[in-house]
């Protein structure tokens, strides 16, 4: 008797607990902000942290609060991407509804649709960036051993990889600048760092000097940007 | 003694003078990981006042079915599951209210289910023959008594993040050694409530 009671009430609790536990969830569902996604799949997608946020997703939140200006998203300026998410925040709510079911909850398809439906000057989408892979990053940093110049170039870079400019890694861009193929302006996380300006301090010092920085701060980055900063 | 004058010294008691955590000892696991911060502890008091109500009024009634089949031995088990789904709902229903303090507290939250202080009191009110309105009134007196040791506590430790402590007693070591002086000026309620 005891073995079937037990069974029993256990059984029962578990089942009244267990559905009421399946209606709360079911009343008190969180519906994520449809027009955060869409913020989120407009922005680039480097997760540089240049906009002060701890990577895109937070800043879409931000953006979508009110709480961040569209215009914070410094890789995203050149290709438009403030435009885009004006344009999503401008959109009635029952507009950012109907293409959200659209397509299926997919913000990527989401976003297309949505910028198909607008005038025709924001038809270029940017593509994200394709961060390097490790092997590429790889080769070039152990290419930079060789090259005085493009090692301490390479240490005034913000060193996030993102792949923004268009080389594999920051170790391949250093290389590039010192070679004199690439512009120093298209490292676009490094604006705010004063990047395009401390290379062009390094550039102006010949072999000794670099080597002597080098020497003195043992190829650290946080060192090399420190040095050149205070010239 | 009367029965109101009873009922206000099993809140006393509950509070002071057998605190749970600086008394008894229970909780000690969020005790110490959710009072850096006066907010959060506040709300995980909040959180735990609930918990510990709702799962004891539960549990009293929930102990009589099990008595009346005398299966009595199943007591912990089946108490630990109405606190583990009442801490879900908890759960569920703190991301929709106020998704910032579903936040801060992270994984202390769910870190109730297995807070003895819970289980803890769900028990005493059993042991002690309490009646239902004693066991609502025990377990406000509990829950206001954690409340209280926690926010005391963050209150001292958010003053001790502003001194210069030696490098060895930083963070856990200086909040146990505070912990354990806590303890010891609550020890001097013993003795105010005989019951």
């Amino acid at each position: 008797m005891i073995i079937i009671y037990s069974a029993v009430v256990l059984a029962a609790l578990g089942l009244i607990s267990g559905s009421f536990l399946a209606f709360a969830a079911e009343k008190f569902k969180v519906k994520a902000d449809p027009r955060e996604k869409l913020v989120e799949a407009a922005l680039p997608g480097a997760n540089c942290g240049a906009c002060g946020f701890p990577g895109c997703s937070a800043f879409a939140k931000a953006v979508v609060k009110g709480e961040a200006d569209p215009e914070g998203c410094i890789p995203g300026k050149r290709t438009g991407t403030p435009e885009t998410i004006k344009k999503i925040m401008n959109a009635l709510q029952e507009k950012i509804d109907e293409v959200w079911e659209n397509s299926e909850e997919n913000p990527d398809k989401a976003l297309e649709l949505l910028e198909g439906e607008g005038s025709s000057n924001n038809k270029k989408k940017s593509k994200a960036p394709t961060k390097p892979t490790k092997e590429e990053k790889e080769k070039y940093e152990s290419k930079l051993k060789d090259n005085t110049k493009a090692s301490a170039i390479y240490g005034v870079l913000p060193n996030i990889d993102c792949g923004l400019c268009g080389c594999k890694g920051c170790a391949h861009f250093a290389i590039e600048i010192s070679k004199g193929n690439i512009d120093p302006e298209k490292c676009v996380p490094g604006k705010r760092q004063n990047v395009a300006e401390n290379i062009e301090k390094l550039k102006e010092m010949d072999e000794k000097e670099i080597e002597k920085l080098l020497e003195e701060t043992e190829g650290d980055p946080g060192e090399i940007k420190k040095k050149v900063n205070d010239k | 003694m009367p029965e109101g004058t009873r009922l206000f010294f099993i809140f006393l008691s509950a509070m002071l003078v057998n605190n749970f955590v600086l008394a008894r000892f229970l909780g000690i696991c969020p005790f110490l990981g959710v009072s850096k911060k006066v907010d959060t502890a506040v709300g995980m008091s909040i959180a735990v006042i609930f918990v510990m109500v709702m799962a004891s009024i539960i549990t009293w009634i929930l102990n009589l079915l099990l008595v009346a089949l005398s299966i009595s031995f199943l007591r912990t088990v089946v108490f630990i599951l109405i606190i583990a789904s009442l801490v879900q709902f908890v759960e569920i229903f703190l991301k929709k209210i106020s998704p910032s303090l579903y936040d801060a507290l992270g994984i202390y939250l769910p870190l109730i289910t297995t807070n003895c202080a819970i289980l803890g009191l769900a028990l005493l009110n059993v042991q002690q023959n309490y009646s239902l309105i004693e066991t609502i009134i025990h377990s406000f007196g509990a829950g206001f008594g954690f409340a209280l040791a926690l926010i005391i506590f963050s209150t001292v430790r958010e003053r001790m993040e502003l001194y210069e402590i030696p490098e060895s007693f930083k963070g856990t070591a200086s909040a146990l050694v505070s912990a354990g002086l806590l303890s010891m000026a609550f020890m001097g309620f013993q003795g105010l409530v005989k019951l």
